[in-house]
């Protein structure tokens, strides 16, 4: 992962006047005459996220249904190893880190811009409905049309068009983010309606067919919609990167912003749509596994600190928690498969609640 | 400062859940890594299916069945799986199946294959239901030469014919079908229906009855053996397997003179229980004649080929042994 | 507002009359609409002794007990929603969005898969008694009660832990998948009277014990320290909801599963009717409940006959816009 592109800090960008040194908590790096602040904290949280990422990635590929050991996968990675372990190693589970790993990313970088916007720590693609709009859709194509594509593109359109209504609906002059959750929850709950009316009434076979798209699974995900998340991403994080910078100025207070020449409307609106693109595409790939879009931010801010809106930082630590939930899934209760869906609400459920037990009334904007 | 201890508590926490996970995998016995399936089978035949034609090995020896028409088929044909996808509503195959297969392995639900599983029980031949879609049937392919019928439940024998052409076993097959067929018509003259007979296969959810159709091999053979159907069931055509859940006030268009209960457990005789004290339930004609008959579920409703047509003729031989 | 008793906890003849003719009204409507080919002047007369005996079947076994249900669900979940409102001070406080419903939905579920489905009852009040518990304590109830969304997020973030429970016993589990099917839907389609039967005293207790704590949960609303100066224990006060809406909830869940928005709807109607004062909203909101879940339940055997609808989507159907109409104000209506 692209650990180097720390973000230089925007407010500090202006070099000190006479003596160059550095503001406390910042390295300096200079070169012929150009010279760089970076904030340490957010460095090394990047640094230790990219760490955990890449050692839960190299578990995943020996741990599952049949346990590989180290120098097997090796092997296979480099194919020199017999056909059914590379076959496992290179087809199924790389294939299945990296759905983890991109699409856990994109919900982060996303869940991590939405609060950002709707200045509330608990706007998540499951709070704001997302995920049920991504489901109703995925299930009503997959009992209705049922071909391989659809439900993929299905999920990703009903992901975008149900950001767009929350926020068409909750309208402006929402200070805290709880009329965007709020809405957001009632018209999830419409969604969630029609989901049960479609697996209540389908044949039990279409039904069936339509459950990984209810929990949420990386099973056998590997494919176009796939392929599409990960060019996307490599388009998109920067893109994200670049708002998250901007955004860390809109977080002053409006007129303080809008006097630095912050023009906040439109770098709202472009947040919401990348934020709904980035959530919109990991959920036609994973399902419904937002939960993930308010865990990695909460545990990218922890570590990064304040100073800053840590977009990458939440990208890396959603593409480490998803790995992590779906590497449990597969190991904790083999030979069974918890779905990483299952396993994401199981654990981060609780942890909503306790981040709404210990967190200060006023304290949860972002 | 405060929140930076709190960072690297909520990393240490993340970093031991992780070696946790590990610690975890670390403890069950490792499976042996299968060996490769390509050895053994020198010669390979080609079999049409609904990707094209595939090679597959001319006597397979390790076959894992992805439909339950399939593994019913190889177990009639006396091949028997070494993995096989567990059958609706339980954790095994089909009991009608089950003491056949003790030792089979268990590679996923109807809801969901679980890939790995399928390649540590080292097929050299799947057989896959028709349902497949073109990217798990290329993953499938990867792991070994992966058979999709172009046909399905709804023409069960053509179904079974393309399984039973994959194990290269089609004249052992045909003997079965014609040998059924002529079962079918020895019940059928046994039992000497009264031409304006009526029969209908339920199920009975919580919520209320649901009505199967023509799709179910079942269904057929009721109507072949001289029962006619209600225009509830008819109406379904062959492609949807049932109805809705009805309502309870529209229980007269079930009103049948054999009603066939399919449920799918012990617990089922519950749901046929709550029915029973559904006074509507009890003025039904089948009701009131003593001839609702509880089948099983995971047979009735969801399983085909020559097993499963032996079977339910066995259930219905013993249903009309039994006095009126 | 003081305290000793004024003419207008009466609700107003106007108000009394307009509540008695919804009821009749929906009465009315579950008893003469239905899938089957009996139409309402033949379920009256089947009602009186006349019609013919398939219509009498189809009235009396059928449609009579199946009224009867939905009124008893109605009262329970339209006074659960009352008073958790006033206890919780929050106009969003509903039993289905605090996850109360889907706690006492799941202790059903993992009853059943234990073989222990024969106590549903029990496990469904104990369940919601767990719900209400977890949620108000994660919500901190006293102190919190002008931020009311935390309540709602901390009931959608108990509710997705208890719908993973739930699938997680479905994948070890498959053979009690109809049953779970129902425990998370919702309906009344299908129940005998002789199913909910057991949750009849459970109702019973819990109106009652709604009627004792109304005056003094009124007390409550006008604070804290005015409650305790009148003579309350806002602990025994909350203490005394909290048991009151698990016995109506869990009751409620009992029979039809779990239903949301009814709680939410009604009592909401209640106060734009009769004003937040508790002691009159909730006999307005226990006469408007039984209206509200009869016409879901004739809706829901309507749309798609001869099949049947959840009762639960349809209350969904309907609650969900009112949801986001609600947030949809300037403000978020106090208590």
């Amino acid at each position: 992962m692209s650990d180097t592109r720390a973000q230089p800090s925007v407010l500090r960008a202006r070099p000190p006047a006479s003596p160059p040194r550095q503001p406390r908590g910042y390295w300096r790096l200079h070169w012929r005459g150009l010279s760089v602040l970076i904030e340490r904290r957010g460095m090394l949280a990047l640094l230790a996220l990219a760490l955990l990422g890449a050692a839960v990635a190299a578990l995943s590929l020996g741990q599952g249904s049949v346990r590989i050991p180290p120098g097997r996968v090796i092997a296979a990675l480099l194919g020199a190893a017999d056909a059914p372990t590379t076959l496992v190693v290179r087809q199924l589970r790389l294939g299945r880190v990296f759905a983890g790993a991109a699409a856990g990313a994109a919900l982060g970088m996303a869940g991590c811009l939405l609060q950002t916007v709707a200045r509330n720590r608990l706007a998540t693609p499951t709070t704001l409905g997302i995920d049920n709009a991504a489901t109703a859709f995925a299930v009503a194509s997959v009992v209705g049309v049922s071909t391989s594509l659809a439900p993929a593109a299905f999920a990703l359109t009903g992901a975008l068009s149900m950001l767009a209504l929350v926020f068409a609906l909750s309208g402006p002059g929402d200070t805290r983010g709880y009329r965007f959750l709020l809405t957001g929850m009632g018209l999830g709950a419409i969604c969630g309606a029609a989901t049960n009316i479609m697996l209540a009434r389908a044949p039990i076979d279409a039904a069936n067919q339509a459950y990984p798209w209810t929990v949420g699974t990386l099973n056998n995900r590997a494919g176009p919609t796939l392929a599409l998340l990960g060019w996307s991403l490599l388009v998109l994080t920067p893109l994200a990167l670049v708002l998250g910078a901007a955004l860390n100025v809109a977080r002053l207070p409006e007129p303080v912003a809008r006097s630095l020449g912050v023009r906040i409307t439109q770098l709202r609106v472009g947040a919401i749509a990348l934020a709904g693109l980035l959530t919109g595409l990991a959920v036609a790939v994973i399902g419904p596994v937002g939960i993930i879009g308010l865990a990695a931010p909460e545990l990218a801010r922890r570590l990064a600190g304040p100073r800053s809106v840590p977009v990458l930082a939440a990208g890396l630590a959603g593409a480490s928690l998803t790995m992590l939930a779906d590497l449990a899934g597969r190991t904790l209760c083999a030979p069974s498969e918890l779905p990483v869906g299952i396993v994401a609400a199981l654990v981060g459920g609780p942890y909503v609640l306790w981040v709404l037990l210990r967190t200060p009334q006023g304290a949860l904007n972002a | 400062m405060h929140t930076h201890i709190f960072g690297l508590r909520s990393l240490l926490v993340v970093v031991l859940l992780a070696s946790l996970v590990a610690c975890g995998a670390a403890t069950p016995t490792a499976t042996p890594m299968p060996a490769d399936p390509a050895a053994g089978s020198a010669t390979t035949r080609s079999v049409a299916t609904k990707y094209g034609p595939v090679a597959v090995p001319a006597a397979p020896q390790r076959v894992v069945t992805l439909d339950e028409g399939a593994l019913d088929t190889a177990l009639a044909l006396g091949v028997v799986p070494v993995g096989a996808l567990s059958s609706r509503l339980s954790t095994g195959v089909a009991p009608y199946l089950a003491a056949r297969v003790p030792d089979i392995a268990i590679v996923g639900n109807p809801g969901e294959t679980n890939i790995e599983a399928v390649v540590s029980a080292a097929p050299d031949l799947i057989l896959a239901s028709s349902r497949v879609d073109e990217q798990t049937y290329t993953t499938l392919s990867a792991i070994a030469p992966t058979i999709v019928p172009s046909n399905s439940m709804a023409d069960w024998q053509a179904a079974t014919g393309e399984y039973a052409a994959a194990l290269g076993r089609t004249a052992e097959l045909e003997a079965l079908l014609a040998d059924i067929d002529t079962q079918t018509m020895q019940l059928r003259d046994q039992l000497a229906l009264k031409p304006a007979t009526t029969g209908a296969l339920i199920r009975w959810m919580p919520q209320g009855p649901l009505v199967l159709g023509r799709l179910l091999p079942g269904v057929r053979l009721l109507e072949t053996l001289g029962m006619t159907l209600p225009s509830i069931a008819t109406d379904l055509g062959s492609a949807t397997p049932h109805t809705d859940i009805i309502s309870l006030e529209q229980l007269s268009q079930i009103d049948t003179d054999w009603l066939l209960v399919a449920t799918f457990n012990a617990e089922g005789d519950q749901a046929l229980a709550a029915a029973k004290q559904q006074p509507v339930f009890s003025q039904l004609r089948a009701s009131q004649a003593g001839q609702v008959v509880p089948v099983s579920a995971q047979l009735w409703s969801s399983a085909y080929g020559p097993l499963a047509m032996q079977a339910m003729l066995a259930d219905i031989a013993k249903l009309t042994a039994s006095p009126q | 507002m003081a305290l000793e008793r004024p003419q207008s906890i009466k609700p107003s003849s106007q108000l009394t009359l307009l509540c008695a003719v919804l009821l009749l009204l929906s009465v009315a409507a579950s008893i003469g609409l239905g899938a089957g080919a009996v139409g309402p002047l033949e379920a009256w007369s089947a009602l009186g002794g006349g019609g013919d005996a398939q219509a009498r079947l189809v009235v009396l076994t059928l449609r009579l007990p199946r009224t009867l249900i939905a009124v008893l669900v109605g009262l329970a979940l339209a006074g659960g929603g009352a008073m958790l409102q006033a206890a919780a001070r929050n106009p969003l406080a509903e039993p289905g969005l605090l996850g109360v419903s889907a706690g006492s939905a799941t202790a059903v579920v993992i009853a059943i898969a234990l073989g222990l489905g024969h106590l549903h009852i029990i496990v469904a009040i104990g369940g919601a008694l767990l719900g209400c518990a977890l949620v108000l304590g994660a919500a901190r109830l006293s102190g919190r009660g002008d931020d009311p969304v935390r309540l709602v997020l901390a009931g959608a973030a108990l509710a997705s832990i208890l719908a993973a429970s739930s699938a997680t016993i479905l994948l070890f589990d498959q053979r009690t998948a109809d049953e779970v099917r129902f425990w998370t839907i919702g309906g009344i389609a299908g129940r005998s009277l002789a199913q909910v039967m057991p949750a009849l005293p459970a109702v019973g207790l819990g109106l009652i014990g709604a009627a004792v704590v109304a005056r003094p949960l009124a007390a409550l609303a006008l604070g804290e320290q005015v409650a305790r100066g009148l003579g309350q224990h806002p602990q025994l006060i909350r203490a005394s909801v909290v048991g009151c809406v698990a016995l109506l909830v869990g009751a409620a869940t009992a029979m039809a599963g779990p239903v949301g928005f009814v709680g939410l709807v009604v009592p909401l109607a209640a106060r734009w009717l009769a004003g937040p004062d508790i002691r009159r909203a909730l006999p307005v909101a226990l006469a408007l409940g039984p209206s509200f879940v009869l016409l879901a339940d004739t809706l829901a055997r309507l749309v798609a006959s001869p099949a049947e609808t959840p009762l639960g989507v349809v209350t969904a159907l309907i609650g969900a816009p009112v949801l986001v109409l609600v947030v949809r104000r300037q403000r978020l209506p106090s208590l």
